[in-house]
């Protein structure tokens, strides 16, 4: 097959969501010499690319995208062994984690999968993270951006006390933080303090890039 | 007008003074008897009735007690909940469910609605409440996608389930639908039909997860005949709090589709506006108003007030009824003076 035919097979195979054909078609780009790295990017990611537009268009759902998200981390197990380090070099490194007494972590798996297909490094502190665990693992971790996410009105309000925590410990200055869940609006990620709010995945990507920039 | 009479002329479709206030207090009446945290009120029944009588009395509001299985739909199937003793929890949480693969599914059987783990507290916070004459709004956990999943099985399992083994998904749909239909027979046989409204929250079947195809190919069809039999056990009246976005499912006409009883109530989230509401649903349903919650807590006694009068306007023109409500839960850390004002706005603004 040849690369640019493997690379169409590959993202159609994330659109499809099979997981089973992406992973003969990953084995094959090696055994082929495609190189890894560029069948990740080029290929797979580039169909998370066309789920994440249709999700945002609300033409894609939730099932349609674990079922990309399975065949996306499918491939990338194959082929991430072989990327060569300074290529997979990520443009920022953020922790991610759904905030204390909240365990609703679908949304912020979707931001995950988006924020690692554009290359972000993310460290992911699950669900039910404790206020004071962003704080620790920001020092010991040294991420560019904190994500925060929230479901309920209740835990929402963690948010600005993790916020008030990592300014106590000096480190402010040194991340970008960024919200997002269901209760979440622009006026409340202004009123506490974070740098910026997305409402949707793919627009936590895009404001992931903005925050990039800006340090 | 005593305000647990306007909920009932609610019920019964008749005109009241002024515009019931609804606003889904649950949560916050533990705030109320000044609990640091909200586990006491979801586990422990005659608290929990207490503390929504004495929130009811302080804030004037019209809400009957809104009862939930303390055990969210989960224990009584075996999937593991924590209870709301944590700083920050919400309400009882899903730890683990106990389906996770098809065979699981395989073994499992629909628990006894009067045995089963938390249930006969359950029966019990039902029981106080019917007690006090209230008519209590009780959440029924069947059918509906939210009542399934993590209830019974995993949430992306199920989600995958949906697109790879559609079968399995509705399989699991249909063991939640039978649950909730045996526990509404029971709760006939203990309380009688007409002395309780059956509640179902949906935040699962919303189409910020699923597109309105899967709603109508897996839900809808079970949800229609689950309502159906609870109408038939004598039922008058059925509740359904349609939680976040369901705009294609309400354009492609769904809604209007699931038997709802006489005077049956529709709440959305704020998703909806509530003029679409009124157009689209006015002349058939009771509707629930549904400022946004988050707004509630973060906004100015006046700001809320004038969140609510806005409400209220365009609400009281559905012919059927409307009560002011939230788009979701009331949030549990509302300021006081918030929950009271929809009171206020009520008194001010929704007089018939």
């Amino acid at each position: 097959m040849e690369e640019q035919e493997l690379l169409d097979k590959l993202k159609d195979n994330v659109v499809e969501g099979d997981d089973k054909e992406i992973r003969k078609l990953s084995q094959e780009a090696l055994d082929t010499g495609v190189d890894p790295y560029k069948a990740l990017m080029k290929g797979c990611a580039s169909g998370m690319g066309v789920m994440s537009v249709r999700y945002d268009r609300k033409e894609a759902f939730v099932p349609e995208i674990l079922l990309s998200a399975r065949a996306m981390y499918a491939a990338f197990e194959i082929l991430k062994p072989h990327i060569k380090v300074e290529k997979a070099a990520a443009p920022g490194k953020i922790l991610l984690g759904v905030v204390e007494g909240d365990i609703h972590d679908i949304g912020k798996n979707i931001v995950k999968l988006l924020l690692e297909v554009g290359g972000f490094e993310v460290i992911d502190l699950g669900k039910g993270v404790p206020l004071k665990l962003f704080v620790e693992k920001t020092r010991e971790m040294n991420p560019d951006i904190v994500g925060m996410s929230a479901l309920m009105t209740t835990s929402m309000l963690g948010m600005p006390e993790a916020i008030e925590l990592i300014k106590d410990a000096g480190l402010r200055d040194k991340v970008k933080i960024m919200i997002g869940g269901a209760p979440i609006t622009q006026e409340y990620s202004d009123r506490i303090g974070a740098d910026g709010y997305a409402e949707s995945g793919p627009g936590a990507i895009k404001l992931a890039e903005k925050l990039m920039e800006k340090r | 007008m005593e305000v647990s009479k306007r909920w009932l002329a609610f019920l019964r479709g008749e005109k009241t003074d002024r515009i019931p206030v609804i606003p889904m207090c649950m949560g916050h009446c533990a705030k109320v008897m000044g609990m640091p945290n909200l586990g006491d009120f979801y586990s422990k029944p005659k608290f929990n009735i207490q503390a929504q009588m004495l929130a009811r009395e302080l804030y004037r509001y019209d809400q009957p007690p809104f009862v939930i299985d303390p055990g969210y739909g989960m224990a009584c199937w075996g999937s593991e909940i924590a209870l709301p003793y944590g700083p920050k929890m919400g309400a009882p949480t899903p730890m683990v469910s106990i389906v996770k693969t098809p065979e699981d599914l395989e073994k499992i059987e629909i628990p006894d609605p009067r045995t089963a783990p938390w249930m006969k507290e359950y029966r019990e916070m039902v029981r106080l409440a019917i007690e006090k004459k209230q008519m209590p709004a009780v959440v029924m956990m069947g059918g509906w996608i939210s009542a399934t999943a993590p209830m019974l099985v995993n949430l992306e399992t199920f989600m995958i389930w949906m697109v790879e083994e559609p079968e399995l998904a509705k399989k699991a749909l249909n063991m939640t639908a039978e649950f909730g239909y045996r526990m509404a027979e029971s709760f006939v046989e203990d309380f009688g039909s007409d002395t309780w409204v059956p509640w179902d929250p949906n935040p699962t079947d919303s189409n910020v997860l699923i597109s309105a195809d899967m709603f109508a190919e897996f839900p809808l069809p079970v949800v229609k005949k689950l309502h159906q039999r609870y109408l038939d056990l004598g039922i008058p009246t059925l509740f359904t709090h349609w939680c976040a976005d369901h705009s294609q499912t309400i354009a492609r006409g769904y809604v209007e589709e699931i038997p709802m009883g006489e005077n049956g109530i529709l709440s959305f989230g704020p998703e909806v506006p509530m003029d679409v509401q009124v157009k689209r649903f006015g002349k058939r349903y009771n509707l629930l108003g549904n400022p946004n919650p988050p707004l509630m807590m973060t906004s100015t006694y006046n700001k809320w007030l004038a969140i609510c009068k806005e409400n209220i306007e365009v609400g009281m023109k559905g012919e059927k009824g409307y009560a002011l409500g939230v788009g979701c839960e009331l949030p549990p850390p509302a300021p006081p003076c918030n929950v009271y004002a929809m009171t206020r706005a009520a008194e001010l603004y929704g007089k018939y």
